[in-house]
């Protein structure tokens, strides 16, 4: 099952690159990662060594930038009507699903690698605690993990990228936002607000992201993170299933 | 009948539909488990350099005491702070600790956000629990930024003011009101052994007793006088407290010992020269020889450290200001001298030591559980034999010979650390008793006794009747707080002072210095042409014959004109090199802002033009040979 889920992945992530729109992916998520870093998290003028800015800023890039990657998952082979040939052949679905997921984190985890002038910056300007640093990347590419596996369940619902794009970057924001102020409203609220904030709190990408960007690699972060991408990618099979027993 | 029956289906596997909408319901389920399970949450590894995150086991044990909730409020006016991004930064790094100990805590710590909004609720709160408005801030609302803590018996403490540059105690600041929420009412007992009488230590009124630094000791700690020989030191003494003490014998030698290795704290003042007047009989110089072993530390009573370049019975400083007395054994320690990193003595300003002793220089300051506390950085004061001491005033006012003066070293002055003699370390013939535990930091050594004295650091006064002492060095605040820091439970003693969260560029501070120091130069350089062109020109107009100093001749105007121009220009410049004083600084952050910008996405756009160029070609190749 390994070697097939191999051959799937090199197989996506060959017809990534095989078009200019990877390449061109790249270049704007690093050049607008930079540029957000020094403009609006002002990365020099506050004079820190630490990726602060960019870590914080992240999970709202990714908000776009992820649906763009997630959307032609699923929604690319319906439309070009290859889901029938796909569904049809003789290895598993799920080995599909799971083979196109790992190809799409592949490439972010790439895009993720570019930052690095990020990090060589910070480390000539001052001495930051890489081992911080370290453990914010793996927060991130654990983050981007379900994020775009709930982008995958998305475009297998849809054959319009579009459509599939503009669904889960409202998604990825009902994921992301209640983690803003949970933290804040948790402490001072009782009762069933209480419950309501540690419910919103649990659920949220961004509540799980920053314990791990912190610098506590904490297994109940990653669980979560590991957890919500295998549920998400069986949810993705079932809607796979569901669309073809209904012929949608 | 049979015709018309169907097959019952008992069971019908749900559809794919509400298959899915089950996984919804199963992830928010799943997500609520890992986010609460205390047993994966309590799985975790601080990844970060300088263990940030990780409490001190001292802090746990503290924490595993807590059998009933604990109720902490942290007070914060996010409003108002909004102006200051360093504090909100440090509420932030407030709040990750307190969550930490939270999840330790199996949730009896209790954390509640408070925000004092003006004229709220909330604000008569802060102030009921003894909250302060943070001084020095540009708002008209008072800006709130502290913790109260409660228990269930209204047991209150509270940390009234959390300032960033404490960071290095936050945990310290934290355990303790946890600790004392816990042992509110615990009565802290020290045992004192002492040369000096009972009635000069208790003594406010005499510039020569101590009773004003013992009085201002916290109202729980109870003082018990030991006497020799000692008999074994109870497990309930918290701290014992030897001040100028007399020669031991073996047994209380051993009592001690004894007492140390199983968790006891001690805390050691020993004196090469008494000042105060002691009874007859008892010698004016401290012995430490007894405890030397246990101790790893020496302590040579026959030196005192003196401002050699006093005469032997000080002088006067400037008859028209006031008749202080400057003694050449006065020794005021400040700044470089004081150890920040030190709980006992981090904020302290000012400590005055009259005719202090120093402690051997053999004490092995790279050893992690020694620190110096206190130490001399002051190249007047050197260490002189008691004797010639003694002999130099009874010479008159004539300094000590330079034959007196020994070579200047950093000695310290006071020292905590971990007795030897369990920590591992040799200490002669002795063994350390079996289940021995010493207390790491829990004895402290001060190798001056008149740092107690009234006079030392206080001065007192009359205010409407009442007389007040007014304390001019930190002598009483160090001494109250080495007693109460001692006396506490040793789990306390052993948290280590913190990093700073906070990690500056470095290379634009260089930068900066450079810029600053080429800016002054330069400054300095302009300053001065600028003055001696103005001194020319007054020259120039002061040369002039009295008649013709209403009158200018063309070339009077010119070279008037010129100098103008001169005092002009070098103004415009000393302005520029003002302006210009941030540009090395601004030119780095524009190359590195160019170059993050830059660099990796014209390297990917080149790599990806002769990949598409590349397999455009494979593509033509392979459809040009089928």
């Amino acid at each position: 099952m390994s070697t097939v889920i191999g051959g799937i992945v090199r197989r996506e992530l060959s017809a990534y690159f095989s078009t200019p729109i990877a390449w061109v992916f790249l270049i704007i998520f690093v050049f607008m990662t930079a540029l957000m870093t020094f403009t609006l998290g002002d990365l020099f003028g506050r004079g820190q060594a630490d990726l602060g800015p960019f870590f914080s800023l992240l999970p709202w890039l990714f908000m776009f930038f992820l649906p763009a990657v997630s959307m032609r998952l699923w929604a690319e082979e319906r439309q070009t009507g290859n889901i029938e040939l796909l569904l049809t052949l003789p290895v598993p679905p799920a080995t599909i699903v799971i083979g196109k997921f790992l190809a799409a984190w592949a490439f972010v985890a790439l895009a993720l690698a570019l930052t690095f002038p990020l990090w060589l910056t910070i480390n000539y300007l001052g001495e930051p605690d890489n081992g911080k640093v370290l453990a914010a990347y793996l927060a991130s590419w654990l983050m981007a993990g379900a994020m775009l596996a709930a982008g995958s369940l998305v475009s297998a619902s849809t054959r319009n990228q579009v459509v599939a794009f503009v669904v889960t970057v409202f998604l990825l924001f009902l994921l992301l936002w209640p983690g803003m102020t949970a933290a804040e409203l948790e402490s001072s609220t009782s009762g069933f607000a209480r419950f309501f904030t540690e419910l919103a709190s649990a659920v949220s990408f961004l509540s799980h992201f920053r314990r791990l960007a912190d610098g506590i690699v904490n297994v109940a972060d990653g669980l979560y993170f590991v957890g919500t991408i295998a549920i998400f990618l069986v949810a993705t099979g079932l809607m796979l299933e569901w669309k073809k027993t209904h012929a949608l | 009948m049979e015709k018309n029956s169907r097959p019952v289906k008992f069971y019908q596997p749900p559809s794919a539909l509400a298959s899915l909408l089950w996984l919804m319901v199963i992830y928010v389920l799943f997500a609520w488990f890992v986010s609460h399970s205390p047993l994966l949450n309590q799985l975790r590894w601080d990844v970060t350099e300088d263990q940030l995150f990780t409490l001190s086991p001292g802090t746990r044990n503290i924490l595993n005491e807590i059998q009933a909730p604990i109720q902490l409020r942290i007070f914060f006016s996010p409003e108002i702070t909004k102006r200051y991004p360093t504090l909100r930064a440090y509420r932030e790094r407030v709040g990750k600790l307190l969550e930490e100990m939270r999840l330790f805590s199996h949730g009896r710590l209790q954390i509640h956000q408070v925000q004092p909004a003006p004229f709220s609720r909330e604000e008569d709160l802060a102030f009921s629990h003894g909250l302060k408005p943070m001084p020095g801030t540009e708002t008209s609302q008072p800006l709130f930024f502290g913790i109260s803590g409660t228990n269930e018996l209204d047991g209150l403490e509270t940390l009234p003011l959390l300032k960033p540059e404490q960071e290095p105690f936050l945990e310290y600041q934290l355990a303790r009101m946890v600790e004392r929420l816990l042992n509110s009412h615990a009565p802290r007992q020290v045992a004192l052994l002492s040369q000096v009488p009972d009635a000069v230590l208790q003594d406010r009124e005499n510039p020569y007793g101590m009773g004003i630094a013992f009085h201002s000791l916290p109202s729980n700690v109870h003082m018990q006088t030991l006497s020799l020989p000692l008999k074994p030191l109870s497990a309930e003494v918290d701290l014992v407290l030897l001040i100028h003490p007399p020669s031991l014998d073996a047994q209380s030698v051993a009592a001690i010992r004894d007492y140390v290795a199983h968790g006891g704290k001690l805390a050691v003042f020993v004196d090469p020269l008494l000042v105060t007047p002691t009874p007859l009989g008892v010698p004016p110089r401290s012995d430490l020889s007894g405890l030397a072993n246990i101790l790893g530390v020496d302590f040579d009573a026959t030196q005192v450290l003196v401002d050699t370049r006093l005469p032997a019975n000080g002088r006067d400083r400037g008859k028209a200001k006031n008749s202080e007395t400057i003694s050449p054994v006065l020794m005021v320690l400040r700044g470089q001298a004081i150890d920040r990193q030190d709980i006992l003595t981090a904020d302290l300003q000012r400590i005055h030591l009259v005719a202090a002793g120093f402690f051997d220089q053999r004490w092995d300051t790279a050893q992690a559980s020694q620190r110096r506390v206190l130490w001399h950085d002051n190249a007047r004061f050197r260490p002189v034999k008691f004797s010639q001491w003694r002999d130099s005033q009874t010479h008159g006012e004539q300094p000590l010979s330079a034959d007196a003066r020994q070579p200047l070293a950093n000695h310290p002055l006071a020292i905590r650390l971990t007795p030897p003699v369990v920590a591992g370390r040799e200490s002669g013939a002795r063994r350390p008793p079996s289940g021995a535990t010493a207390v790491p930091g829990g004895t402290v050594l001060v190798a001056d006794v008149d740092w107690l004295l009234n006079h030392a650091w206080t001065q007192r006064s009359m205010d409407t009747g009442q007389v007040v002492y007014r304390a001019f060095a930190d002598n009483g605040a160090f001494f109250r707080r080495l007693v109460d820091h001692l006396s506490s439970d040793a789990d306390l003693i052993g948290i280590p002072s913190r990093h700073h969260i906070d990690r500056p560029f470095t290379t634009v501070a260089t930068l900066r210095e450079q810029s600053e120091k080429k800016f002054r130069q330069t400054e300095q350089h302009l300053i001065q042409q600028l003055r001696e062109t103005e001194r020319e020109l007054n020259k120039w107009q002061q040369g002039k014959a009295p008649e013709d100093k209403l009158i200018m001749t063309p070339e009077q105007q010119r070279e008037l004109q010129r100098f103008r121009q001169v005092k002009l220009d070098i103004r415009e410049k000393l302005r520029a090199v003002r302006r210009n004083f941030n540009q090395d600084v601004a030119a780095l952050g524009r190359m590195v802002l160019i170059l993050n910008l830059t660099l990796v996405p014209v390297l990917l756009g080149v790599v990806g033009i002769i990949s598409w160029r590349w397999r455009r070609r494979r593509l033509k190749k392979t459809r040009f040979s089928s």
